[in-house]
């Protein structure tokens, strides 16, 4: 069973680029778990505006397989933290990419977060 | 509206600026061209008239950004002042074209505050075209609280909600800071006190996880993207 604490590290395993990014820079350890995923949120945002998509892939993975196997808190990281951040507008504020525009790599699974089920076509 | 303000800024002798969709042009241009007093085509080839789409003004960097949006209304001041030789401009935007951003973005509302520090320093008139039918209640009060007058069946009304911008964002700051729950209000004084949120956590026995979600919801309601912003956002609401 994943647990709280694992799920922001294997976004990151799974997204390698995150590290050196400016959002990773905004993220501080104490800010917990909740904000180091919104801001590799924010990561991604700035990849897909750079059409830069090649992690795309594993991190839905990683998305998924927490929601199959994660505890009730790893879980709750997923669906009130990163698939709730992947849907806020303001997220994409300064972007041109849109939610709508992660659809793709977006599992049944993820899918199922009333957010995301709002925005789909 | 806009073409009686337009037509009345080129008889003047004005620099008119507006940002108008190339198909809703004919009609204004129609409306705007009268015989014998303004030369629509004229005042095109000069410059004395120029119209921007949502895309060379609002969404110009892809995105919209308020910052750039003032950028661009005081680059078209400093030309029409300047070189231009125009003693005043009328600027016009119409933001049913940017329905999207003006919906759901708070730098908006921003934007629309400080645009009145910029009718403060030139000899301007700004007017902000909406279709308040399309408007919710959250935009249309921000609509109030941002533009001094309002032009409401050809009426020009002083506006008893306007908030002059640093009264504006004070307010804002209340509203939003009102709007955190008692735990996220605890959780972001903390916070800007330094602490972890481990440490937030254990004296209440609190879990890790409760906390760190309450310090995400008091970063998406209060609009800030790290700790140093929230260290300035409840500065600047401690400030009397």
């Amino acid at each position: 069973m994943i647990t709280y604490l694992e799920v922001h590290p294997l976004l990151v395993a799974a997204c390698p680029s995150f590290a050196g990014s400016k959002p990773a820079a905004l993220a501080e350890e104490g800010d917990g778990e909740f904000i180091r995923v919104g801001q590799l949120v924010r990561h991604l945002i700035h990849l897909l505006d750079a059409e830069d998509t090649e992690s795309f892939t594993a991190v839905f993975g990683v998305v998924d397989w927490v929601l199959a196997e994660g505890d009730a808190e790893a879980k709750s990281l997923i669906d009130n933290g990163f698939l709730d951040d992947l849907t806020n507008p303001e997220m994409y504020a300064d972007a041109t990419s849109r939610f709508a525009d992660f659809v793709p790599w977006l599992t049944p699974r993820a899918k199922r977060h009333p957010a995301v089920r709002r925005l789909l076509p | 509206m806009l073409a009686p303000y337009v037509h009345g800024g080129l008889v003047a002798g004005e620099k008119c600026a507006c940002i108008v969709e190339v198909a809703d042009r004919p009609a204004l241009l129609a409306q705007v061209r009268r015989p014998g007093d303004v030369d629509v085509e004229g005042c095109l080839a000069s410059g004395q008239l120029e119209l921007f789409t949502s895309a060379e003004s609002y969404l110009r960097r892809g995105s919209f950004s308020g910052d750039d949006m003032v950028d661009f209304w005081t680059t078209s001041l400093d030309g029409a002042l300047g070189a231009g030789g125009y003693d005043a401009v009328r600027h016009a935007g119409d933001t049913v074209v940017v329905s999207e951003v003006v919906e759901v973005f708070d730098d908006f509302a921003i934007y629309e505050s400080q645009l009145n520090l910029l009718v403060g320093r030139y000899p301007q008139t700004m007017l902000c075209l909406y279709d308040i039918r399309e408007l919710g209640a959250g935009v249309l009060l921000e609509v109030l609280r941002t533009h001094p007058k309002l032009l409401m069946g050809g009426l020009v009304i002083d506006n008893p909600h306007y908030l002059p911008p640093d009264e504006y964002l004070a307010s804002r700051r209340v509203r939003v800071w009102a709007a955190l729950s008692d735990e996220e209000r605890r959780v972001a004084e903390l916070a800007v006190e330094g602490l972890r949120t481990t440490e937030m956590a254990a004296p209440r026995s609190s879990s890790s996880h409760d906390v760190d979600r309450a310090l995400h919801g008091v970063f998406r309601k209060l609009g800030v993207e790290s700790r140093d912003d929230l260290v300035r956002f409840v500065t600047e609401r401690r400030r009397p």
